[in-house]
């Protein structure tokens, strides 16, 4: 709890004393929004142990949903929100249904399949989701009266409204981890079999992770879109899905910073790395293999096992 | 794609994933090192022939390398197979940008040797092009070479056992760790070869290797995981598909076979020749 209120200290004057350009609180609001989309990953790769590469369905689903309802429809913002994290709620119960059928990397190869049947359809469908060229001509974005605050370029207000909805998140998926069902989903991950016996129906349990990290994914899709403006067709493409594994994992998983840490690191690299070399990727890729063998539980989880204290107080 | 083509690089990935459990996302960079491999050496020599010999063997090398310097360090660890997409996705990632560093981002022409270039005969309305039949008859002349080495040679009994119970092997007292090299850089030889026979019908690119993958994917759970029948059904069944609907209405070609896969794993989930209990986990 200690942590949370240090977060919200943190994030609620960050725009203060931090090296305040509008340029610099967007990249800061793109980290925590790529931040919840590696959290919502993480539920179900670091706690019911499901390793999906299929979340660019989610994410994408998510931010065209509610860039669609925006543009095409001029339905108000928080709707719209809501209706992307419900979007991403459904592709992944649809999703999750069919590939639990198989586990393991055969799951895996599944999802990053079937998730690429969203990018076409979006490809297909160009008079509605613009095809290749993105979803733009969104209206300005404004929060619904009483409040009637205008987002589009006011960086501060954007990033406030943004950073509330993050931190409501975050402590909607630490209250769903901490929950029975998040004990359940952990059982689940270190002992399958077991779980089974103890007469849990671990398809069931898996299929809640997936609705729970979809939700979520969805909601991160929606922001992103309220982020960027604009819905680039990148977003539903399998890229995504890569991009949130190496977040959640450089970050560390089963931790709640991790996916945090992950997301600025790549983030970082991607914006700063790329400005010095031009090969940047090579970096990220090399820096991902030696993680995945010499530090496999990540940032986080590596300061967490050399000073336990961090973990009482961070968590 | 071309249906043999497919058959050639998801057999490759089936083939480790069988015997390693590990699904190889290196496999699309080892089939567009093949065509660089292939592009090199024509360079050098202007001899395509000798470019399908020296792209696979430099690709398998490639493999070993990978194997030795990589991949045996995940064996044995909690969750390998995990780790083993995982550090195979970094090096799918890494890999084109490196080549890109060498050989420049624009892709290379990569044209085909004259005496397999133009069209063979008319067959019908459509020319039957020479290079398509060439296509044709490597695949046709690998894959019984392919199915003898893995179903009457010793190493493939040992990869098929492998396979199945892949501890029994080595309380038998057989040096699997070497089986597990081999089979990488079988695979990864299979994809070059791939490569460097697509070249001349596609430009050599760093990005040629993403879709295939993807491709081979589905072809391997359309056929069923780890089944030699099972690739060259679905390959061609997936490369006919794509043909046909490219034809047809081109714009729906890509989504078609994906709702194939989807409607494969629900009315079979192994696939149309895997065996049942394989390639659960």
């Amino acid at each position: 709890m200690k942590g949370l209120l240090l977060a919200a200290l943190v994030l609620g004057t960050a725009p203060l004393y931090a090296d305040y350009t509008p340029f610099y609180l967007g990249l800061l609001t793109e980290v925590l929004v790529f931040g919840l989309f590696a959290l919502a990953y993480d539920v179900l790769l670091g706690h019911a142990g499901v390793l999906s590469l299929g979340h660019s369905a989610f994410v994408g689903v998510g931010a065209y949903t509610t860039g669609l309802l925006l543009a095409r429809r001029l339905a108000p913002l928080e709707p719209s929100l809501l209706a992307g994290a419900v979007g991403g709620l459904v592709t992944s119960v649809v999703l999750g249904a069919l590939v639990l059928r198989k586990r393991g990397v055969y799951l895996a190869m599944l999802t990053l399949a079937l998730s690429q049947v969203f990018y076409y359809v979006v490809l297909m469908w160009t008079p509605v989701t613009g095809g290749t060229d993105g979803l733009g001509n969104l209206p300005i974005l404004t929060l619904s009266e009483p409040l009637g605050w205008r987002l589009s370029k006011r960086p501060i207000t954007r990033y406030y409204v943004v950073v509330t909805i993050i931190f409501v998140a975050v402590l909607a998926i630490r209250h769903l981890l901490r929950s029975p069902l998040g004990r359940v989903m952990r059982a689940v991950k270190a002992n399958e079999t077991r779980a089974a016996a103890c007469g849990y129906n671990t398809r069931r349990v898996r299929l809640a992770a997936f609705a729970i990290s979809g939700f979520f994914s969805g909601l991160a899709g929606a922001l992103l879109t309220v982020v960027l403006e604009f819905v680039p067709i990148e977003n539903i493409h399998w890229g995504m899905s890569g991009t949130v594994l190496i977040m959640a994992l450089f970050g560390g998983t089963g931790t709640l910073l991790g996916p945090f840490v992950g997301a600025g690191v790549f983030i970082w690299m991607r914006d700063f790395l790329s400005k010095y070399l031009e090969y940047w990727e090579v970096f990220v890729g090399g820096a991902f293999v030696l993680i995945v063998l010499f530090f496999p539980a990540g940032l986080m989880g590596w300061i967490h096992s050399r000073f336990p204290r961090t973990q009482k107080v961070l968590e | 794609m071309n249906g043999c083509i497919l058959i050639l690089v998801a057999l490759g990935l089936s083939i480790v994933f069988g015997l390693m459990g590990i699904i190889n996302f290196a496999h699309g960079v080892f089939y567009m090192l093949g065509a660089y491999a292939g592009w090199l050496t024509v360079q050098l020599t202007g001899s395509f022939w000798l470019a399908l010999l020296t792209a696979p063997a430099a690709v398998g090398l490639i493999g070993i390398l990978v194997e030795r310097g990589v991949l045996r360090r995940i064996y044995g660890t909690r969750n390998a197979s995990f780790a083993g997409v995982l550090v195979t996705y970094g090096l799918a990632i890494m890999i084109p940008d490196l080549v890109r560093m060498t050989f420049g981002r624009p892709g290379k022409p990569f044209a085909a040797p004259a005496i397999l270039s133009g069209s063979l005969f008319q067959l019908g309305a459509t020319d039957v092009h020479a290079y398509r039949v060439f296509i044709l008859l490597v695949t046709a002349t690998l894959l019984p070479l392919l199915w003898f080495l893995l179903n009457k040679t010793n190493l493939g009994l040992v990869i098929r056992a492998g396979t199945s119970d892949n501890l029994m092997v080595q309380l038998l007292g057989i040096n699997v760790a070497r089986t597990w090299t081999i089979t990488y850089a079988l695979g990864a030889a299979l994809a070059g070869l791939a490569g460097v026979i697509t070249a001349p019908l596609v430009a050599v690119a760093p990005e040629m290797g993403g879709l295939v993958l993807i491709e081979c994917f589905i072809v391997t759970v359309v056929g069923g995981m780890g089944s030699f029948l099972g690739v060259v059904a679905g390959g061609l069944l997936i490369g006919e598909t794509l043909a046909l609907t490219g034809m047809l209405y081109d714009v729906f070609a890509d989504v078609v076979i994906y709702l194939a896969m989807a409607l494969v794993l629900l009315v079979r989930p192994r696939g149309l020749f895997g065996q049942e209990g394989m390639s659960e986990e």
